[in-house]
């Protein structure tokens, strides 16, 4: 018994609840409390609120943080307006926790204004002041919020707030949402769950779930993708927060499929090359669903779909004829879209509760804890359905039902302690000022790192003493020009953010999601990871290429017949510098 | 165009770029009155400044074919390129890459020709500290040193702090505008001096690699042992690396083109190519119908809409009157042949617009116009119903993403074209 309370544990603070629960297990000596698996939101934020609360915590993710739903999402965190017909407590919590989240992340939120058209019709006057009642209704819990009341806007209004609008109008609306950057809000919780002793692995699959024998102790089987080495982490509770691969997930400790359902509906975004509208403004598709579009730094975004998915998980492509069914829907009453360049189209597979005989729209956005003791497997935890904007209340009831199932009672603070970068305002321009870096990038590293903007450079110097680097290029080094990310915080994201690819620098900085698709940058980023990890270039090089292969698939399917051969071109033109393809080992005489 | 029918033939050569410049100087050289339409065309303004016969990864390995000697003259009229006649040059990339190239443009440094083969004792390249986008010396040297061609013959890169004197906003500048900027002479004697003292810093080095815009050094006005391609053992040759799209390369080329050329007679207008009436071909520019011509060659580019501006039905237009091409081809399948009996505007579904994942040969598929038969040499000459209209470069493609091969079809196109003033003549 003592010989095993030698094996590997991490240590916890001193006269911690924790030594004492080890002592009462017998000396059985877990690695960790809790085992986390999966790395998008909701397992992100359960892993920085258990860490908050004193446990010792491991996540796995199989890709990269942010990589499903959360990371591909519409970034909204909404108010949930459409609960306030059938269950306004809905709404009065989203919009709770919508304010919470400006509370601990000022920086990571913005203000998405709405416009909301209503078209000329039989039923079109009738319609507004129906609209006018519920948004009225709405506006009581905008405060929560900061949210502003809305407006009841005539046709002639609406033309002049956004001249690209066509068509007949009776009037329409003006409301008021929060939008966030999806990826960042994750960093934002894994840096803090770090910094709080949490164990995160990245490009890590769990293979196995079993129940030690003599114990009540699940050893959790990983693997890491990218080196192949497994690990055994013993652990008191296994949380299972993998969103739409839930069911998989589940089976991985024995149970079946049906034990965490999950009605998988795929949403696809496109982004296009220019800014097309003032607002965000809502247009109804050929099926009578409601789709938006909205600016986003020098992008427009559109979206979404919503479709039961039964493929791949880890290989979530939009397809041309959803980019059709999106873009038909918008250019009714923006047509100037179809002269816009879609820059890339990005799909997701949001996790929702499962529901036998409903449209894909109408199925709930709830999300719920499931015990799975219920199943015969005590101490495993599944989080289904939920949304970005509820990660957070989502994340503090999955670690209320660890906390009750390990005995312990410390209260959730998730809703008060900042997250990384919220603790302080920086403002941008003097941080460019004071390192003489472009005015641009340091408003895109202020937003995403908020009051820690300016600690990225600190880190820069000492890891760069083996390697002088030329005078001439001062701290603000671009890498990506569209964007633009300077090398900074991409050995900033490698080195603290565990960024491992040139695809997960990308999902933590934007590098490569500009309108040139990460031509010019992909190869640069290779080298700097490659470099920052030990690796030789050509395995940066053929990450880059990998994530300039997806890129252009993602581009392909949203391209016209003359786009794609431009892009082929300039695709072709590109090889011709790099001269590799992915499966290449790079040998040539 | 002054010539009277009957006597020169007289061809149009729609594109300018480097399938149509080739086309173009052929079928003067073969007698024909030349008018040329269109503006320089987007692929050739994207040359990194290598020019290679087959696409490169298919030509690794293989030994250099001999080149037809009027691509040799063609070449050697445009100025400003090197083509080896028995050999390939080996071109650093700014991607970090080392690579074989057919032939290269004369600013770009061979390392082939530093250090031909293994076992020789060659210097390490320098490679200047220099703020410059994309550039970074100290990465760029790891990873080409670590390059096979590199390690067998033990060659070393080295990064060099270098004041070239540039200003923080000089790295904004795009590398052809930069490149302009050695023409000033305070510049570029600050710029030898430069190169000077980081060769007495390193005693040994073999060559210095440049970013691109660095060896737009005028011949005349540089010593001896800084010019560009300079002689290997004795002196210190500086060239620049191979650079991606909007590189100098590409500017030094169109702008090569732009002086062989005739001016062109119509940049941006549409230029439906209608059925020939009696055997002859009459354009529409501007509205109006032109003299008419006895062939054309369509030299367009993979890119339709590159070197003209063609309304959106136009390519249909032009390709309906070419049934044996086919639409945009991705690996392993055809999408189905376009053919006369499509009526207006080509909408190929999109979902076919796909690259392939994980598929060598794939990546980065062309997406021209592919031809029914793969040879590179095969021309509309042969494969074309309507006699007279003649196909070169990219847009008889499926294989020409080179250089080489443009100009290669572009002079064969040119020649026919020429050639075909009796035939034309006579059904006229």
């Amino acid at each position: 018994v003592n010989a095993s309370s030698q094996g590997p544990t991490v240590a916890s603070p001193p006269d911690h609840p924790t030594e004492r629960a080890t002592a009462a297990w017998g000396g059985t000596g877990a690695d960790v409390d809790v085992v986390i698996l999966g790395g998008g939101v909701n397992g992100a934020g359960v892993a920085r609120d258990c860490a908050l609360r004193g446990l010792r915590v491991a996540l796995f993710e199989r890709n990269d943080f942010a990589f499903g739903a959360s990371g591909n999402s519409s970034g909204m965190i909404h108010g949930g307006p459409r609960y306030l017909t059938y269950d306004p407590s809905v709404t009065l919590s989203s919009c709770l926790d919508s304010g919470y989240i400006q509370d601990i992340a000022p920086h990571l939120l913005f203000r998405i204004p709405f416009l909301f058209p209503v078209a000329k019709s039989r039923i079109g006057r009738p319609m507004l002041e129906l609209m006018d009642g519920f948004f009225e209704a709405y506006d009581r819990y905008q405060p929560l919020k900061r949210g502003k009341p809305h407006a009841r806007l005539d046709a002639d209004e609406l033309r002049r707030l956004e001249p690209g609008l066509i068509g007949e109008m009776v009037g329409g609306m003006a409301f008021d949402e929060w939008g966030i950057d999806g990826p960042r809000l994750v960093m934002a919780n894994i840096v803090d769950a770090i910094e709080h002793g949490a164990n995160v692995q990245t490009h890590t699959t769990v293979e196995k779930i079993e129940r030690e024998p003599s114990s009540d102790l699940q050893i959790v089987t990983s693997r890491d993708l990218l080196t192949g080495k497994a690990t055994r982490t013993r652990c008191r509770v296994v949380v299972n927060a993998t969103g739409a691969w839930a069911p998989l997930a589940a089976t991985l400790a024995g149970l079946p499929q049906k034990a965490a359902p999950i009605r998988g509906g795929k949403g696809i975004h496109i982004v296009y090359d220019r800014r097309i509208s003032n607002f965000a403004v809502v247009a109804q598709t050929v099926d009578g669903r409601q789709i938006f579009i909205y600016p986003w730094e020098n992008t427009t975004v559109l979206g979404t779909t919503d479709d039961d998915y039964y493929g791949d998980l880890d290989n979530v492509n939009a397809t041309a004829d959803e980019v059709r069914y999106l873009e038909q829907a918008i250019a009714h009453m923006l047509p100037g879209i179809r002269d816009a360049r879609a820059i890339t189209t990005y799909a997701g597979v949001r996790p929702t509760l499962y529901a036998w005989g409903k449209n894909e729209d109408k199925l709930s956005r709830e999300h719920e804890v499931l015990d799975h003791r219920v199943d015969g497997a005590a101490g495993i935890f599944s989080m289904v359905g939920g949304k970005l904007a509820s990660y957070r209340i989502f994340a503090k009831e999955a670690t209320d039902a660890v906390m009750t199932f390990l005995g312990r009672n410390e209260p959730c603070s998730t809703h008060r302690l900042p997250l990384p970068g919220g603790e302080t305002r920086l403002d941008a321009l003097s941080l460019a000022t004071k390192l003489s870096i472009d005015a641009v990038s340091a408003r895109r590293l202020v937003y995403r790192h908020g009051g820690r903007a300016d600690s990225i450079f600190s880190h820069r110097t000492a890891a760069s003493a083996h390697r002088p680097r030329p005078a001439s290029a001062p701290n603000g080094r671009v890498v990506c020009a569209c964007e633009p990310v300077l090398e900074a915080e991409v050995r900033h994201v490698v080195r603290h953010e565990l960024a491992r690819t040139v695809a997960d620098v990308s999902r933590r900085t934007r590098l490569g999601l500009g309108a040139c698709g990460g031509m010019r940058c992909a190869l640069t980023c290779g080298r700097i990871v490659a470099e920052e990890t030990g690796a030789p270039p050509i395995v940066g090089r053929a990450q880059a290429i990998r994530f300039l292969s997806t890129q252009a698939g993602r581009r392909a399917v949203a391209l016209g017949p003359i786009q794609a051969r431009q892009e082929a071109l300039a695709l072709a033109s590109l090889r011709s510098e790099v001269g590799l393809d992915p499966s290449d080992d790079g040998s040539h005489s | 165009v002054t010539a009277s029918a009957g006597t020169t033939p007289r061809v149009a050569v729609l594109g300018r770029g480097l399938a149509g410049a080739a086309a173009a100087w052929s079928a003067a050289r073969h007698g024909a009155s030349v008018a040329s339409f269109g503006q320089a065309g987007l692929a050739t303004q994207l040359s990194s400044g290598a020019l290679d016969w087959l696409p490169w990864e298919r030509q690794r390995g293989r030994p250099p074919v001999s080149l037809p000697p009027e691509l040799i003259h063609f070449f050697d009229e445009l100025g400003g390129y090197l083509l080896p006649t028995d050999a390939s040059a080996i071109v650093a990339t700014s991607s970090g890459v080392l690579r074989e190239a057919r032939a290269h443009d004369a600013h770009v440094l061979d390392l082939a020709a530093l250090a031909p083969a293994p076992g020789l004792t060659v210097g390490p390249v320098l490679v200047p500290r220099v703020n410059r986008p994309g550039w970074d010396a100290d990465s760029l040297a790891v990873s080409w040193s670590a390059e096979r061609w590199a390690l067998a013959r033990k060659l070393e890169f080295v990064a060099v702090d270098a004041d070239f004197g540039l200003l923080q906003s000089d790295a904004l500048l795009p590398d052809a505008d930069w490149a302009s900027r050695l023409r000033d002479p305070g510049r570029l004697q600050h710029h030898l001096a430069t190169v000077a003292s980081c060769r007495a810093r390193v005693p040994g080095a073999s060559a210095m690699l440049a970013p691109a815009g660095f060896g737009l050094i005028s011949a005349d006005s540089a010593p001896e042992w800084a010019r560009p391609g300079g002689e290997g053992g004795r002196g210190l040759p500086i060239g620049e690396v191979l650079s991606g799209p909007g590189g100098p390369a590409g500017a030094r080329l169109s702008a090569a083109l732009t002086r062989s050329l005739p001016p062109p007679i119509a940049s941006a207008a549409r230029l439906p190519v209608v059925p020939p009436v009696g055997g002859r071909f009459v354009l529409e520019v501007d509205g109006r119908d032109t003299e008419p011509f006895d062939s054309v060659v369509l030299a367009v580019g993979g890119v339709l809409s590159g070197g003209l501006e063609l309304a959106r039905t136009d390519p249909a237009a032009i390709l309906s009157a070419i049934p044996r091409f086919h639409a945009p081809s991705f690996p392993g399948a055809w999408i189905g042949a376009l053919s006369p009996a499509h009526e207006g505007a080509i909408e190929l579904p999109p979902d076919d617009l796909r690259w392939g994942r994980d598929l060598r040969t794939s990546w980065l598929e062309a997406v021209g116009i592919l031809h029914a038969t793969e040879s590179p040499q095969v021309l509309a000459a042969r494969d074309t119903a309507i006699q007279g209209l003649f196909v070169a470069g990219d847009a008889a493609a499926g294989h020409s993403r080179t250089a080489l091969l443009a100009v290669a079809t572009g002079l064969e196109a040119g020649k026919h074209a020429a050639q075909r003033r009796a035939a034309g003549s006579r059904s006229g």
